[in-house]
């Protein structure tokens, strides 16, 4: 309710600078949901966002599946851990933007090249996540496990991933909005499409309504997959949890 | 009888600890268990008693090949399928307790967790996750999950502690069942001379750490139907041999 009202007080602020300042800056509201629907009608909107959407689905899947992985093994083995520690904390620090000249530079201006700026960006975060998972996990109920014999199979589904799942949770929750950042950059340097393309060529023609446009269709987006996506996947994670009274 | 193996029972198993011992957190060493054999005599129920710290925990663990960092060896013939019943219960949070038992059953045995559950008396709660049950439900299932597995050999660790005592009576009883019907071998923990002598066929009296056999001895039969003046005899019997050690 409190959040309802907040969001509507933001929208009335809005309108009521705009109708002030009369600018072609600051459109209102109602210009841009106008905007929207126009964009919508022309397939031009679904079209970009399908791009995007595809770019993010991909590198968010290839840097949780690949982070996950390495962070497992990072955690479970000492070895692992020192050899691999240094690439992590160089990936961590380096500047995303770097990551993605780079991988422009060196892949060539395609496709590969922007998932994998994507993904070189993400997958330090899910590593160190799951890392900090894989080292929690309880050692007595591997042992039991282990005498009562559980496959290979048994024990991921199990003993792993039940522990790793709220760290997974962090990861996913974190990665999902750097992931959706991150591939905007990606699309404004070397894609000719995608939610960033736009923004990017409509910053050169000074088209701010555009821009606004795409910008709260995309927040909106976000906020859907975050209410439809991720907090059912953590409500059912935390089936198990005692419940406060 | 003291120290002598059973005559004419083949053994099941046999635990040799050359010597066994524990670093601790800043680094001293501390002997366990040096010189030990133990063997278990063919669907025997052996119980071990020993004082708090003496290394019984260090020793069960060596048996169920949990612990592989000592001198010595395990030897297990016959293969025998291993049911372990923890100090602690060791559920899994995340599964429900019929779950936690199906887990640990392998895919070819019958499911009787029904079963189980009601001689054990946790059925209402099948449905549960172990966070909603007490000490003492949870200490039933466990149990159950090691039952369960129809268990060639049984490594039980102090199973029946802060149990009331209705309710160690009939988990003593299902246990006692269970194996006499399996002709499992069972080598379980206590501190609790009596049960020891309720449940048991063999005794053994452990000394202070490093835990070394005081006595080995066996039960008149039959197992569980011992009668007042037998536990007196044999409770002095325990006494005398924690005594000369003393
Ligand atoms: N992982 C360990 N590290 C260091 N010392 C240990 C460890 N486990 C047990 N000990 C010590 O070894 C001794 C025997 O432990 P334990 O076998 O658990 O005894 P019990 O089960 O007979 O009470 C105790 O003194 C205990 O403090
Ligand atoms: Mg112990």
């Amino acid at each position: 309710m409190t959040k309802a009202l907040s969001l509507a007080v933001l929208f009335a602020i809005w309108e009521v600078a705009a109708l002030v300042a009369q600018s072609r800056l600051l459109p209102t509201p109602g210009t841009i949901i106008g905007t929207i629907g126009l964009e919508i009608r022309s397939g031009e909107m679904p079209f970009q966002f399908a791009c995007t959407l595809g770019r993010v689905g991909v590198a968010f899947t290839v840097a949780f599946v690949l982070g996950t992985i390495i962070g497992t093994a990072m955690g479970r083995v000492p070895v692992v851990d020192r050899f691999f520690d240094p690439w992590v904390v160089i990936l961590l620090n380096l500047p995303a933007l770097v990551v993605i000249i780079f991988a422009y530079l060196w892949i060539g201006l395609d496709e590969t090249a922007a998932i994998v700026a994507v993904v070189l960006n993400k997958l330090p975060n899910v590593i160190v996540t799951t890392r900090e998972g894989a080292r929690a996990m309880d050692a007595h109920l591997a042992e039991m496990a282990q005498v009562f014999r559980f496959s290979a199979l048994k024990r991921l589904r199990h003993l792993l991933l039940p522990q790793l799942a709220p760290y997974l949770a962090i990861a996913a929750r974190s990665g999902l909005s750097t992931v959706w950042k991150i591939v905007l950059v990606v699309e404004l340097l070397g894609r000719p499409n995608g939610v960033g393309f736009v923004l990017g060529t409509s910053f050169s023609l000074f088209d701010v309504t555009k821009i606004l446009a795409y910008a709260l269709m995309f927040v909106a987006l976000m906020l859907g997959v975050e209410i439809l996506g991720v907090q059912p996947f953590e409500r059912r994670a935390a089936r198990w949890r005692p419940r406060r009274v | 009888m003291n120290g002598a193996p059973h005559a004419g029972v083949p053994d099941a198993f046999e635990i040799t600890v050359t010597r066994k011992a524990h670093v601790a957190a800043d680094a001293t060493r501390v002997v366990v268990l040096q010189d030990f054999i133990l063997s278990l005599p063919k669907s025997g129920f052996v119980a071990l008693i020993g004082p708090s710290g003496c290394g019984k925990t260090t020793l069960l663990r060596i048996a169920a090949g949990l612990d592989q960092s000592f001198v010595g060896k395990v030897r297990n013939p016959e293969a025998l399928r291993l049911g372990v019943v923890f100090q602690e219960p060791r559920l899994l949070p995340w599964r429900n307790v019929a779950e936690n038992i199906a887990l640990a059953r392998p895919a070819a045995m019958p499911d009787n967790t029904a079963d189980l559950a009601d001689r054990l008396g946790f059925t209402s709660v099948l449905s549960r996750y172990p966070s909603e049950l007490s000490l003492g439900l949870a200490r039933r299932v466990s149990l159950a999950r090691a039952l369960a597995i129809d268990p060639g050999l049984l490594l039980l660790d102090e199973p029946f502690v802060s149990l009331d005592g209705a309710s160690a009576d009939r988990l003593r009883e299902v246990l006692a069942q269970t194996v006499g019907q399996s002709g499992a071998t069972v080598l379980m923990v206590t501190h609790d001379v009596v049960e020891a002598i309720g449940l048991a066929d063999t005794l053994i009296v452990l000394s202070e750490r490093p835990a070394r056999i005081l006595a080995r001895i066996a039960l008149p039969a039959p197992r569980g139907r011992r009668t007042i003046e037998d536990t007196e005899a044999i409770l002095a019997e325990v006494r005398k041999a924690q005594a000369t050690a003393g």
